[in-house]
């Protein structure tokens, strides 16, 4: 999905709900950012060991494996990639293992706010 | 004695010639005096030592007893009678002692040898005193003789059993206290609910001790429960108070209120013992049940004799009611912690659920909130295209948010213990699962592959679609976001089959018996999105409609979830499958 539009920047949606990424695949696209999906956690650990993205949006609640953990295991293994935390609910711990990694969290209806949270990531 | 000494005096007076011979005769005669003279001492001597030999023994003997003439007169008497028989010596002496046993003893030696022609009997008795009071004892009335044999007296020797009584008695008590106390011990703890066996304790200690027992159990202040020995007095009484509160100035108020044990051993017929006259109580006891400071029963010994419920009672059923008192306290404290255990875990359980079906709904929500943010954005000029595909998921949203609802409703009503309100009617499978197939957001993935002869199901159409709907979507979700997922249709025998297929990673077997559990799908352990309510759900809605839901999957093959149901088309047989 990622391979047409290469010059523009490229970012990773690793969402179990088709729905959503089907959503954001649309939003983003007006906004310049070329999409890559996954649709769990193995999927996107497997899609970064190839791409070089500038941005992960990461969903907390997906099928074996969390989003913390999805995040955790990119930085064990030295990806420095920016992510973004994006979750229906962020309970108190899920926001304490962000906190300790420095990802930023933002509520699955704000767009706006993930809006922004990518633009500054990517300009950082 | 006296005659025999002046005889040779009188000899010596009269022999005035003074011859040889005569002084002869009189010294022989003074020397045979003397020596009768020094046998009578000596005899006199011995009869002195005997006499105060028997002086002593009776003064110093321990037994009571009695030296009666031929007439049954009390000649003389031991150091020990005047306390055995509670008379000075004085009064027993001279006296027959007549009504001074309970039992008819033989106080002439002509009686006691009409009795016990050998002359001596034994027997236990109760010696009754002056003052009322009675001594135990075991008595040996024996005929007394002279040398010639002729019946000159008895002797009545009575030792005191009182003590020996006494002690036994205690020994009989203590072993009687202690294996009560074991058999209660043991019951109490033996129960899974103490309250259980109190009915049966109540009766035990009734048989045990022979006096009438009863167990009340309040409830602020008012009585509850009330247990009763079979033959306990004014019973009818007792368990009449049952819902009612002990009116205030009886026994039982005060025992309850102020946790301190009542004894009447014989208390008037109008005794406040319980409220109500109890008529028939002649003796009884009210002992508290308390623990922890808080008294909240009573127990009642009663028995219709007077004196009956003894001191020795009053001590051993404080000690029962201490014991039961303590097994209810702790079996209630325990259920308390229990209950309070099982309300967290059911507030934990309902928290659960509203999580779970607020997370549902938050994905659908958020869906809506993106589309119309999107409509914002672009004002009017929104491309035919776009609009399309926005209004398509508006649509797919509120279908899904509608099956969540249903779905949630549903829930409720399992859980309240109710069956699902389906009807069912012949339903178009292929027709069916093409229209649950367009609600969902399948990216192109979802492909269809039923026979278009496939037969009609017999099916309440909300519910299959909603049962498809959850393992399409689970099968999109779970899959890899570039595999594709498969539904196909089949006939089976009496039954229509409908698989949905994915080549995702599988299940893993240990998770398969319990995938259709609440809550399951492994969501503690990975945070899946979803309630966990789906799969329980779906398996829930196709038993209501008369069929069900399987599984075939293999760790790094896919899963097929099948639906089954009856056919519409071909009679019902019963359960025969011929699948």
């Amino acid at each position: 999905m990622s391979s047409d539009h290469d010059r523009r920047v490229l970012l990773l949606l690793v969402d179990d709900e088709p729905e959503i990424r089907m959503l954001l695949r649309t939003m983003l696209g007006v906004r310049n950012w070329n999409v890559d999906e996954a649709s769990s956690g193995p999927e996107a650990l497997e899609k970064c060991d190839e791409d070089g993205y500038r941005a992960i949006i990461l969903d907390q609640r997906m099928p074996r494996m969390t989003g913390l953990e999805v995040a955790r295991e990119l930085r064990d293994q030295g990806n420095e990639t920016p992510i973004v935390l994006f979750s229906a609910y962020l309970e108190p711990d899920v926001e304490a293992g962000a906190q300790e990694l420095g990802l930023p969290t933002v509520p699955k209806d704000d767009f706006d706010q993930l809006f922004d949270v990518l633009e500054r990531l990517v300009r950082a | 004695m006296s005659t025999d000494e002046e005889e040779p005096g009188d000899e010596a007076g009269t022999s005035s010639a003074g011859s040889g011979v005569t002084m002869r005769r009189l010294s022989q005669a003074l020397d045979s005096l003397a020596e009768v003279q020094a046998d009578l001492d000596e005899e006199r001597l011995r009869r002195f030592q005997a006499e105060a030999l028997l002086d002593r023994l009776f003064t110093s003997m321990s037994d009571a007893v009695l030296v009666v003439d031929p007439h049954g007169e009390v000649v003389r008497a031991s150091g020990a009678a005047p306390r055995l028989f509670g008379r000075p010596e004085d009064e027993l002496i001279g006296s027959v002692p007549e009504g001074w046993y309970e039992d008819e003893v033989p106080l002439r030696p002509w009686d006691l040898l009409e009795r016990a022609p050998s002359g001596q009997l034994h027997l236990e008795t109760v010696v009754q005193r002056p003052d009322g009071s009675s001594r135990e004892v075991s008595l040996s009335c024996t005929v007394i003789r002279d040398r010639d044999g002729k019946v000159t007296g008895a002797v009545h020797a009575a030792r005191d059993l009182s003590n020996v009584h006494y002690l036994l008695r205690e020994v009989r008590a203590a072993e009687q206290r202690w294996r009560l106390l074991a058999h209660v011990g043991a019951r109490l703890s033996e129960a899974l609910d103490p309250e259980d066996v109190l009915g049966e304790l109540v009766t035990y200690l009734g048989g045990e001790t022979e006096l009438g027992v009863a167990l009340l159990l309040t409830d602020d202040g008012v009585i509850e429960v009330v247990h009763l020995s079979p033959d306990v007095p004014d019973g009818e009484v007792l368990d009449g108070l049952v819902g009612t509160a002990p009116s205030a100035g009886s026994s039982l108020a005060a025992v309850l209120a102020d946790g301190q044990t009542v004894h009447a051993p014989a208390p008037p017929s109008d005794f406040p013992l319980a409220g109500p006259a109890l008529p028939a109580m002649a003796s009884a006891a009210v002992l508290p049940l308390t623990a922890d400071d808080r008294t909240f029963g009573a127990m009642i010994v009663a028995s219709p004799e007077a004196r009956a419920v003894r001191e020795e009672h009053v001590d051993l059923f404080e000690e029962v009611a201490a014991r039961i008192a303590l097994s209810i306290a702790n079996a209630r404290l325990q259920r308390r912690i229990m209950e309070h255990r099982a309300e967290q875990e059911a507030v934990a359980y309902r928290d659960r659920i509203l999580e779970a079906i607020s997370h549902e709904m938050k994905t659908p929500l958020a869906v809506l909130t993106g589309q119309l943010k999107q409509l914002k954005t672009a004002g009017g000029s929104v491309e035919p295209a776009a609009l399309e595909k926005i209004v398509a998921s508006v649509d797919r949203q509120v279908i899904r948010l509608r099956r969540l609802v249903t779905q949630f409703l549903d829930y409720i009503r399992v859980e309240a213990g109710h069956e699902l309100a389906v009807s069912t009617r012949p339903v178009d499978v292929r027709s069916l699962v093409e229209t649950t197939a367009e609600t969902v957001a399948d990216e192109g993935r979802l492909r269809l592959d039923l026979p278009a002869d496939l037969p009609p199901a017999e099916a309440d159409t909300n519910r299959l679609d909603l049962a498809l709907a959850n393992l399409i979507s689970n099968a999109l979700k779970y899959a890899p976001s570039s595999t594709p997922v498969t539904v196909t249709g089949r006939e089976a025998g009496r039954h229509v089959e409908i698989s949905v297929t994915d080549e995702g990673p599988g299940i893993p077997i240990s998770e398969q018996p319990r995938l259709f559990d609440k809550f399951a799908r492994g969501s503690e352990e990975s945070g899946v999105e979803g309630s966990g309510l789906g799969l329980y759900m779906t398996r829930q809605m196709m038993h209501s409609q008369g069929g069900e839901v399987r599984l075939s999957s293999r760790p790094g093959e896919g899963s097929r979830f099948t639906l089954v149901l009856p056919r519409s088309d071909v009679e019902d047989e019963g359960d025969n499958d011929e699948q």
